[in-house]
């Protein structure tokens, strides 16, 4: 009996397309050879990208090196299967680090920015050295597309060459030990990239692109102390491969410089990252988490704030028919000689069945009171392995509610621990949103924000731009009273406010003036009660100005000489519009 | 232990660069003053004695903020040296990946000459037919090559140390002479402010033995010929100082005097054909034997360039290297004598400064000299 079930084949040409560029960004190519470097337990990859220029551009690692056996495997229909991690092999043998690679396509990442390549690797374990030069086809999709069309299609489609290669052996060099990566034909996509919008942001936006002389004074540039950035899109493609190199490689954060290694879970993080002793230099940089919190005008450093109290706060995760109930830690970070006041939550989940697996996660989101720059640290920021995937997601992982510009004070990081690698697309810079661990995920982040974040949020920033509202308005009264006191020369010390016919349920006189000027210990009162200033009062965000116009009116009223009272009146009128 | 070049602690070699370059580096440096700090183009090995030594002697600057050294530039085929290099000199922008005869002396053919721009090349480029066509690519990526290092010039000081034949077997016997003529053109380009170079160093060092290629020195002989055609003095000269006035007898009694006699105006004469006067400084010479237990002699030129009016004649400089008195001979130097340990001292207070940078840069520490 026949079986009913056909398999299904895949067309050889997908490797072709992959081969022609898998990935979105340059930094996103160049990700994939530093998550290479740090499954083999390099202690330091140095990237030259050939700024300014951008003729050459080279990967180095130190780490364990690849067999030339390993190699070959990789050319002949290994691409795609990774012998790296296997269910017993979770972690590096040196410096046990999880395993990033899970396909063994980070050769190909390659494609994306140059067409020919040499690699040279220094094997530890085999003491065997060889050099390859690897080309990528020459051919564009379109003419790959055309092979199907041939009348032999089918063989010829299975005979499909993802490029060529050639290998020579070399003599193994201990001080060589490790992969290095270097071509000089680079794609002029990426060159023109790199170079030409260079140009357009000299011209256009912060004239930055270099050359840093330290990594630190690049991102004191993009945090902009002297001229704020508000996304990096506006600057060269140079900047925002730094960027986003710095932010994909499993690096920690510079401690002053995030108020989140205050947390004792990001410590523990930073510790565990510093145990794997891996360092990334590019072009002569080096490399750490770019993501400097508060990203706050005033406050540049962690040391500046302090978490002042936490408290266990609990809200629903609902995912379809699942509820569960979840918890964070929300922690006070209050920033010294300011009333600045930001948030900090401490996230953790865990599960050990969504869809029939595992799932669990730590992070942390952080509160900022105003808007977070450069843009591109809002959002949502998911790492797998310690690398991240994609950038920031501003969107918060496709949130369904508005909440105006409250989106763009948020900014968090969630380290997954179990589970999620099979909603990885093949590209490791997106996922498959369909993926049950992608949608638990969703859910509890829009439920965390929906239910508890942005409701405290508005209810706090309700009673915060109250508070400031009513400071400016006393301090820019005082300043008028004392304006005014210089100007009539009236001992006049504040302006109160009374309701007459509220207070002493009299109507008051239309015919008298609403402003008593000689009130106790040089108070001016104002009766807002008055019929005649009633109906001005009815729009409260005017009031201020409007009792101090109505001031200035019935002061220089009180005059008995004409030309007096309109001079009073005209200085009085431009005391009030100086200090607004 | 990886490899430095061989010879990078020998102290004649050492003696060469503390007594026969860097004198003329200083007293250029002090000449062009305080305001403008000395840029320095050198083929630096992986060692980089040259360039640690002017830092440490304070004519090439280092900014601590990142302990980047300034103003200096090297070319460079080793694509792993390359890399070492531009760390060690914390600049991405200091060197230039390739062979500096082949970059220097890059020439148009049918397909490249159609895209005389950076522009028009980018354009090219971005064809992914071309892709496949690896010579016309190569072509197109060295003309951007020839470019960048072109529009890097002019440099006050050049040190050309190129370690084989000044004249190699052909074909390209006079590929390093057409080099060494580019960079004289190339000098003449304007400085960033817009005003002419007035005077540079230029420092070449190359090698003799007794592989000589023959066509050098029939090379070698028409030139000594032309000098005594234009001049009665150095024709005078080598009859009494050589005994005779055949120069073929000379050339081959002699070889290795004879090439010292002759090289010298190639330089001279293409400096004169591009309007700079050419002073010779120094011209030293030291022996080595190399792994096959040859022998063979590194000779080193250096000269001073300048817009001196009348330019002096390309003669008197072939004159100068005529005399044997003029050029002055390194011989062996014990460590342990005075020079020795002086000339030791003075590497390793170098090496230390080449290895804060290596221990910086996570590259290898040269041992100790």
């Amino acid at each position: 009996m026949t079986d009913p079930w056909q398999p299904i084949y895949l067309s050889a040409k997908v490797f072709g397309h992959l081969a022609q560029g898998l990935y979105r960004t340059p930094a996103g190519a160049i990700k994939e050879l530093v998550s290479n470097s740090f499954d083999a337990d390099a202690t330091l990859v140095r990237i030259h990208t050939g700024f300014p220029r951008f003729e050459t551009f080279s990967c180095e690692d130190n780490g364990t090196g690849m067999s030339r056996a390993e190699f070959e495997r990789l050319m002949n229909r290994g691409i795609g299967s990774s012998y790296k991690r296997s269910s017993t092999t979770l972690f590096t043998n040196g410096y046990k680090r999880p395993f990033i690679g899970r396909l063994g396509l980070g050769i190909l990442s390659l494609a994306q920015i140059c067409t020919r390549f040499e690699l040279s690797s220094h094997h530890k374990d085999t003491k065997v050295a060889f050099r390859a030069t690897i080309q990528f086809p020459a051919y564009t999709r379109k003419e790959m597309d055309k092979i199907n069309k041939t009348p032999s299609s089918a063989a010829n489609d299975e005979m499909i060459h993802g490029g060529q290669y050639q290998v020579t052996e070399e003599r193994f060099d201990p001080s060589k030990q490790g992969v290095r990566v270097f071509t000089k034909y680079l794609r002029e996509s990426f060159r023109k990239r790199m170079r030409g919008l260079q140009h357009l942001a000299n011209k256009k936006t912060f004239g930055l692109s270099g050359p840093y002389k330290t990594f630190v004074a690049y991102l004191e540039a993009i945090y902009g102390y002297d001229k704020t950035i508000q996304s990096l899109n506006l600057l060269s493609d140079y900047d925002q491969l730094l960027f986003g190199l710095a932010l994909a490689a499993p690096l920690p954060f510079e401690d002053d410089r995030n108020v989140v290694t205050k947390l004792p879970m990001i410590r523990e993080r930073q510790s565990q990252l510093r145990k794997f002793n891996f360092q990334v230099h590019a072009d002569n940089l080096t490399l750490a988490n770019p993501v400097w919190l508060p990203s706050d005008r005033d406050v540049h450093r962690a040391s500046q704030c302090k978490l002042t109290g936490s408290e266990k706060k609990m809200f629903s995760l609902v995912d379809g028919a699942a509820k569960e109930s979840c918890s964070v830690i929300q922690h006070r970070v209050s920033v010294e000689n300011s009333d600045l006041q930001f948030n900090l939550y401490e996230m953790r989940y865990a599960n050990e069945n969504v869809a029939g697996s595992p799932l669990a996660f730590t992070g942390y989101l952080f509160q900022q009171t105003g808007r977070l720059y450069p843009r591109d640290i809002q959002g949502v920021l998911i790492r797998l392995s310690n690398v991240a995937i994609g950038k920031y997601d501003n969107s918060m992982l496709i949130y369904p509610y508005a909440e105006g510009p409250r989106y763009s004070m948020v900014s968090s990081e969630l380290f997954v621990e179990q589970g999620f690698e099979d909603a990885l697309n093949i590209d490791r810079d997106s996922f498959n949103e369909l993926h049950p661990h992608y949608i638990r995920v969703q859910s509890y982040v829009h439920c965390l924000l929906h239910d508890l974040i942005f409701p405290e949020t508005w209810s706090e920033e309700k009673e915060r731009n109250k508070a400031r509202r009513d400071v400016e308005a006393k301090q820019r009264e005082a300043s008028f009273v004392e304006r005014y006191r210089k100007t009539t020369g009236d001992p006049v010390r504040s302006i109160q406010r009374v309701e007459r016919q509220a207070k002493s349920h009299k109507v008051s006189n239309p015919k008298e003036s609403p402003v008593d000027f000689e009130g106790r210990r040089g108070e001016i009162e104002i009766d807002r009660g008055h019929p005649l200033l009633q109906p001005l009062f009815r729009r409260r965000k005017f009031a201020p100005l409007l009792e101090k116009v109505v001031v200035a009116f019935e002061r220089a009223n009180n005059e008995p000489n004409a030309p007096r009272r309109r001079e009073l009146f005209y200085k009085l009128l431009g005391e009030i519009f100086s200090d607004l | 232990m990886p490899e430095f070049d061989k010879w990078w602690n020998d102290l004649k070699k050492h003696r060469k660069r503390l007594r026969h370059w860097l004198p003329h580096w200083k007293a250029l440096a002090e000449r062009i003053g305080d305001g403008h700090p000395l840029r320095y183009f050198t083929l630096c090995a992986r060692s980089m004695i040259d360039v640690f030594m002017l830092v440490r002697e304070g004519i090439l600057e280092v900014d601590l903020s990142n302990n980047s050294i300034c103003r200096v530039q090297f070319c460079e085929c080793d694509q792993e040296q390359f890399d070492e290099i531009r760390e060690m000199i914390a600049r991405e922008d200091a060197g230039f990946f390739g062979r500096l005869e082949q970059v220097v002396l890059f020439e148009d053919d049918d397909f490249s000459g159609q895209f005389p721009t950076m522009e028009s090349i980018s354009l090219k480029l971005e064809d992914e037919g071309l892709q496949a066509d690896l010579p016309k690519l190569d072509k197109l990526l060295l003309k951007q090559t020839f470019f960048n290092v072109k529009a890097s010039f002019p440099y006050d000081c050049v040190n050309l140390d190129f370690c084989s034949y000044y004249y190699p077997k052909p074909p390209g016997m006079l590929h390093i002479n057409r080099t060494v003529e580019r960079f004289l053109d190339w000098q003449r380009r304007p400085n960033d402010d817009g005003t002419s170079l007035s005077e540079f160093v230029l420092a070449v060092t190359c090698k003799h033995d007794s592989q000589f290629p023959q066509e050098a020195e029939t090379r070698l002989t028409e030139l000594i010929r032309s000098n005594c055609a234009m001049s009665p003095e150095y024709k005078e000269e080598i009859e009494k100082s050589r005994g005779t006035a055949r120069i073929e007898d000379w050339a081959t009694r002699d070889r290795e005097d004879f090439f010292f006699a002759g090289w010298p105006k190639d330089i001279a004469r293409s400096a004169k054909d591009l309007g700079w006067s050419m002073e010779v400084l120094d011209y030293v010479y030291y022996r080595r034997l190399g792994d096959a237990n040859n022998e063979y002699v590194i000779a080193c030129l250096v000269a001073k360039f300048s817009r001196a009016n009348p330019i002096r004649p390309d003669v008197q400089t072939a004159l100068f290297a005529l005399k044997p008195e003029n050029r002055q001979f390194i011989s062996e130097i014990d460590r342990g004598s005075a020079e020795g340990q002086q000339l030791v001292q003075n590497l390793e207070t170098i090496v230390v400064l080449h290895n804060e940078q290596a221990r910086r840069k996570q590259r290898p520490e040269l041992p100790s000299p």
